[in-house]
């Protein structure tokens, strides 16, 4: 055994050497066979020519012994196993209805695991294609109380923090939307803004163009106003034009120059400087830090910790009190994102598939192999070892699985891009980009092949080649035979039925808990609601009053509309899932902690009866009020708690410096307004920082006391489809403005799709279908063996027919023996549940364990007593194997 | 059995005797080994005695590597492993025997 | 070549049965018999006699049986499965009576998967199924699948697949069973002229015919080896 194995090991070292026959070591050595007899003879007085003659004719014909050697050597494993897949090849396409059954069960299998994979590797394994990644952590503060916040800095802060001694490099980072205009529509793009050697500091190498560095500035630390188009973007908004380096794009009104194109992978859709001399308090900001190579984290930590506390010293007002610096590898940011348990769940559900899938041509193999006993017998009569016979049929499921690789490879390689664009941009991040069947996608996908034809293969194999010659030829020695093979179909039915149920209870566990959060009350309907976003032209209604009547000349011009129920309209702040930003706002009497700062919302007031969200006490300001810009808010239930824990919020009064005169040229403060708000009424949270996050604290003020050069106006019809009213609004809005254009226009359940709630159904969806796959196949693996039992007693149900029996009781005939299988595999597959119920508590995925399995696996018993009892025979099953 | 079987056979058993006398050995110094100890009446070619020694060592009686020969020359060397040793004690045993019976049939007269 | 006249098979009170209600049920009993290297050998006996089952054992397919069994003075009854099949595979080569060919696999390739199990080399497989494929005379239906095939001729192909091995010995169960009387003559005198080169044959058959092609018959009934008059006597009472 052991000498066998280790000349096998010393062949195969010998083929990964490159030499596969060993061709050029037995020509070596033959040569210096030659040289030595040579040698020898012209000692023994022979001229050169003689002896080199008298050699060769002596050592024979090296050609010929070379051929010799390589066939012994080489062809001993290689041949024969080239010769096993070949003639598994050929009983493939001989019996194309059983290899095809096979081929697709494998490719489904192999295809859905390798499509998640490609997913989990491009999203949580490996998202970051830039140098030095596994090295770079997130900066961030945990306040007091453990909530996280953003890191503020000047730029001389950040100077010193590219310094500290335990860090390569840093980057200030911040990210929201801009507003690309200058093209036919205006265009929501996802901005990142990084500090001037961000570009720099990820490697990014433009496929067209430059990069921003730290000399693009315009003096006095304002970075010049160039942008850097993310590489999707590039394809989809200029349509991969390679001449976009030069031009010049409108940025929220401001020209940006096109400096270059980033390549796949770094998301976003444009990159822009951030502009750290800016006033930090509106925005927040992140920093990233590359570690310098083998810094521990927690020392990393500590240093930085100390660096912080020095800055906490310079501008305490950005600097929550008792904070706690935190570094995380941008690693975990990943895996804790909303997006990573889904997608780990999804995975999951995808090898177990696999696993069923596996186990499922495993029956096939097994009862299609019992048509076969005899050709295996008489192999085994001309002197085919066991082994060999197990080399034979595993040789086979390799090819099958090769097969189902190859389909599944290339089913995931053409379905996984189609399967992401049913959702919205975004869903999970980078993926437009960077998910593709990739080399290590690929290597995982030939490994699964390998695997699968071990776990589908191994188990027919060793029961098909057990020795059962004398069985084959002499009638009575078929049932010893035929016992092995019963428990060896047993056990793989049980199995299959265990893991169908553990794949079903853990499918439906992930379907109930993201049902439930779909079902989260939402605090507003989404329904009905088409949200349109309409910009001013540039430097038109500059004074406070005429936007503010133009404006509301449009809202109600709109509102009247047939079919329009209500329009309200909001500035800037659009609608939820996402909205707004928080606002720096002063509460006399107590110091608002940063972590706390609400998100202001300037709006009609027909908004809330617009999107309905309930108005819990006291009131929403009148139409009168909102045109006079009184010094009104209304507060979320959650800000009401929030700020007044125990008190009353009505009447309270509060203060929003940054309402109080114009910041920009962009936005006009109505006359006289100082920023402070009485609070007048408590309306309903809703989403405004995401789906999976609780709301942040919010309030709402008339939009006329800060109006912008853009509103979104929130309209709900009266029951007709959003989108249809379209054209209606336009045509409204052409009657009081000609040339007034719709920048954007989606409906509020688009909005809420993009949020998330569409990935949360893509895998409720997909998780759903690998239930009902695995149900499927284990109703196909079922029906083989049942049918192929059927076959065999086909003779003895045929005599008790004629005798009288009722075809139910010849359905629990041919079912008796299963119906222990499918017990045992159900209870198996429950305490599985129960376990991986245990295990996944922690994670809050669901109940596994739930009667609806039960019910379910009921279903396909019953499904296989019909089959049965209808006498279906399957592909070939043959009742008269043997003689 | 075919002839060239038997020769193998014997032809296995010659080699790893030779090995077991000499120690290491390349395959040159095993041809002229065995042709000498036949009295040169056997001729030992590259096409039996290369194919012989790589299924001797496929079968795990012997290792090979490659060393320098005695006249300086690179050579790749045989060596008995502990698995080739008791091969050769039970194919002695069973060579005495085949001839002992051979041997009978030969001489009738002792029988 | 063999020596002629060496006892090749050599059975000392074979045994086999099957336990059936308290008792048992006998297929062979007491089974003493000696085969010698270049015998032509036809078992002989009524349905149920167990002639298939002495065969199979023979063959060494069977190994549920009692009582000892000298193959060329090895004894089998000691040795382990996996020498046995070794033993078979060296020493035997099987024709069946419905052929058992592979059907997947050409006659060319039928002849050669013996040659793969035991390990021949690529070029001298080819070789020897050049040669047998000569030998036979049917080179012309090289490349057909046995589907293709008459009886006669897949049976044909079915002998040649037992001899590519050079067996010492052939077992035939009922090798004539399935063809017609042309093709089984045919079949026969390929045994003899195989006996002639030296090749031990042991066959079992219902037919007198074909049992005059070899030199001695082994009688068998209810599983006990019977002397020729004894199966004559019983011959005349059936």
């Amino acid at each position: 055994m052991f000498r066998r194995l280790r000349a096998s090991w010393r062949r195969l070292l010998a083929t990964l050497g490159g030499d596969l026959h060993g061709e050029r070591e037995i020509t070596d050595e033959l040569r210096s066979h030659l040289d030595h007899h040579i040698e020898d003879n012209l000692r023994a007085g022979m001229t050169r020519d003689v002896a080199e003659r008298a050699a060769r004719v002596h050592a024979g014909g090296l050609g010929q012994t070379v051929e010799q050697v390589r066939d012994r050597r080489g062809l001993a494993w290689l041949d024969s196993l080239t010769q096993d897949v070949h003639c598994a090849a050929r009983s493939a396409r001989r019996r194309p209805k059983f290899a095809v059954v096979a081929v697709l069960t494998l490719a489904i299998g192999i295809g859905t695991t390798t499509a998640l994979f490609s997913l989990v590797y491009a999203v949580l394994l490996n998202p970051f294609n830039y140098e030095g990644a596994d090295r770079t952590v997130n900066l961030s503060l945990l306040t007091d109380t453990g909530a996280p916040q953003g890191v503020f800095l000047t730029a001389d802060q950040l100077t010193q923090l590219r310094r500290a001694s335990v860090v390569e490099d840093a980057v200030a980072t911040d990210a929201f939307g801009m507003t690309l205009t200058g093209g036919d529509l205006p265009e929501y793009a996802r901005t990142l803004f990084y500090s001037l050697n961000g570009p720099g500091f990820l490697g990014i190498r433009p496929v067209l163009g430059r990069i921003f560095t730290e000399a693009d500035t315009l003096g006095g630390g304002t970075p010049a106003r160039v942008v850097i188009l993310s590489y999707a973007f590039w394809r989809s908004r200029f349509a991969g034009a390679t001449d976009v380096v030069g031009r010049t794009v409108q940025l929220d009104r401001t020209p940006y120059t096109i400096i270059g194109v980033a390549p796949p992978g770094f998301g976003g859709d444009i990159l822009v400087p951030l502009d750290m001399g800016s006033d930090p308090s509106h925005a927040w900001s992140g920093g990233m830090v590359r570690l310098k190579p083998g810094t521990d984290l927690s020392a990393a930590q500590s240093e930085l910790q100390a660096l912080m506390t020095g800055f906490a010293a310079e501008s305490p007002q950005r600097f929550p009190p008792g904070f706690r610096v935190r570094v995380s590898r941008l690693i975990e940011g990943r895996r804790a994102a909303s997006f990573a348990l889904p997608l780990v769940v999804s995975f999951a559900a995808a090898v177990l598939l696999l696993v069923v899938t596996c186990v499922t041509v495993s029956v096939l193999s097994l009862a299609r192999g019992a048509a076969r006993l005899r050709e295996l017998a008489v192999r085994q009569a001309i002197g085919a070892s066991r082994w060999r016979l197990v080399r034979q049929l595993m040789a086979e499921s390799l090819v099958l699985a090769l097969a189902g690789a190859g389909a599944g490879i290339a089913f995931a390689y053409w379905g996984t891009p189609r399967a992401l664009k049913w959702l919205p941009p975004n869903s999970f991040p980078d993926v437009a980009e960077t998910v593709y069947v990739s080399g290590p996608v690929l290597l995982f996908g030939v490994g699964l092949a390998l695997l699968t034809s071990v776990l589908s293969g191994l188990s027919p194999a060793l029961t098909l080649s057990r020795r059962r010659v004398g069985g084959l030829f002499q009638a009575a020695m078929v049932l010893v035979s035929d016992a092995d093979h019963g428990r060896a179909h047993q056990v793989l039915v049980a199995a299959q039925v265990a893991f169908t149920v553990l794949l079903l209870a853990g499918t439906g566990a992930g379907v109930r808990s993201l049902l439930a959060l779909l079902n989260t009350p939402l605090g507003y309907d989404p329904s009905n609601v088409l949200v349109v976003s309409a910009n001013l032209p540039l430097g038109s209604y500059r004074e406070w009053a005429a936007r503010a009547t133009f404006f509301e000349q449009l809202r109600a011009r709109i509102a009247s509309t047939p079919q329009v129920d209500a329009a309200g309209m909001s500035i800037y702040g659009g609608v939820p899932p996402r909205m707004g930003w928080r606002s720096l706002v002063e509460v006399p009497g107590r110091t608002v902690p940063p972590g706390m700062h609400p998100i202001v919302h300037r709006v009609s007031p027909e908004y809330f009866a617009a999107l309905r969200i309930p108005v819990l006490r006291g009131r929403v300001w009148s139409a009168a009020e909102g045109q006079r810009a009184t010094g009104v808010a209304v507060v979320t239930q959650g800000m009401a708690r929030a700020f007044w824990p125990g008190a009353d919020p009505i009447g309270q009064r509060i203060h929003v410096p940054e309402l109080a005169r114009s910041s920009s040229q962009f936005v006009l403060a109505a006359p006289g307004a100082d920023g402070w708000m009485e609070v007048v009424g408590v309306v309903g949270d809703t989403p405004n920082i995401g789906l999976h996050d609780a709301p942040a604290p919010a309030m709402y003020v008339p939009h006329t006391v800060m109006l912008g050069d853009g509103a979104v106006f929130a309209i709900r019809t009266t029951g007709a489809e959003p989108l249809a009213l379209l054209r209606t609004v336009r045509e409204q809005m052409q009657a009081i403005s000609p040339g007034q254009a719709v920048a954007q226009a989606r409906t509020a359940q688009d909005a809420l799709d993009a949020g998330g709630w569409a990935r949360e159904r893509f895998v409720v969806f997909l998780l759903s279908g690998f239930g009902v796959l695995a149900l499927v196949l284990a109703v196909v693996g079922l029906f083989s063996v049942v049918s192929f039992s059927v076959a065999r007693r086909v003779r003895e149900f045929g005599i008790r027919l004629a005798l009288g029996a009722r075809r139910t009781t010849i359905a629990t005939l041919a079912l008796r023996p299963l119906a222990w299988s499918i017990a045992a595999g159900l209870v198996v597959g429950v305490a599985l549940s129960t376990v991986a119920n245990a295990l996944l508590a922690r994670w809050s995925i669901g109940d596994l364990t739930d009667p609806v399995v039960l019910k379910v696996a009921w279903l396909v018993h019953k499904f296989n007593e019909i089959a049965a009892a209808d006498g279906f025979v399957p592909i070939e099953v043959n009742p008269s194997a043997g003689d | 059995m075919s002839k060239q079987d038997i020769w193998q056979g014997t032809l296995a058993l010659m080699v790893l005797k030779t090995i077991e006398l000499m120690g290491p050995q390349h395959g040159y110094g095993i041809a002229r080994r065995i042709e000498q100890t036949s009295g040169h009446q056997l001729l030992v070619n590259y096409g039996t005695l290369y194919p012989a020694l790589l299924k001797l060592e496929q079968e795990g009686y012997l290792t090979s590597y490659w060393d320098t020969s005695d006249n300086n020359r690179r050579a790749k060397y045989y060596k008995l492993t502990r698995t080739g040793k008791r091969r050769i004690e039970k194919a002695t045993a069973e060579w005495e025997q085949a001839t002992e019976i051979l041997a009978r049939f030969l001489s009738p007269g002792e029988a | 070549m063999v020596t002629l006249g060496e006892v090749l098979i050599a059975l000392r009170g074979l045994e086999k049965s099957y336990p059936q209600g308290s008792g048992r049920s006998w297929v062979l009993r007491q089974i003493h018999a000696e085969i010698r290297a270049g015998e032509f050998v036809s078992i002989m006996g009524p349905s149920g006699a167990g002639k298939s089952t002495l065969l199979h054992i023979l063959g060494m397919h069977d190994a549920e049986w009692d009582g000892e069994y000298h193959f060329l003075g090895t004894a089998v009854h000691a040795l382990k499965p996996k020498h046995r099949s070794e033993l078979h595979k060296a020493h035997i080569g099987f024709v069946f009576q419905s052929y058992h060919l592979l059907d997947d696999l050409t006659v060319a390739e039928n002849l050669e998967v013996p040659l793969s199990y035991r390990d021949v080399g690529r070029k001298e497989r080819q070789a020897r199924v050049a040669d047998t494929l000569d030998r036979f005379q049917i080179v012309g239906k090289k490349d057909l699948y046995p589907g293709q095939l008459s009886g006669g001729q897949q049976q044909l192909v079915g002998v040649a697949r037992a001899v590519i091995a050079n067996p010492q010995v052939i077992l035939a169960d009922e090798p004539t069973g399935n063809l017609h009387s042309e093709q089984g003559r045919e079949i026969m005198e390929l045994f003899t002229r195989l006996n002639a080169a030296g090749t031990t044959i042991v066959q079992v058959t219902h037919s007198e015919t074909n049992a005059a092609y070899g030199r001695r018959i082994i009688h068998l009934r209810d599983g006990h080896v019977v002397q020729p008059e004894e199966s004559q006597v019983h011959a005349a009472q059936a």
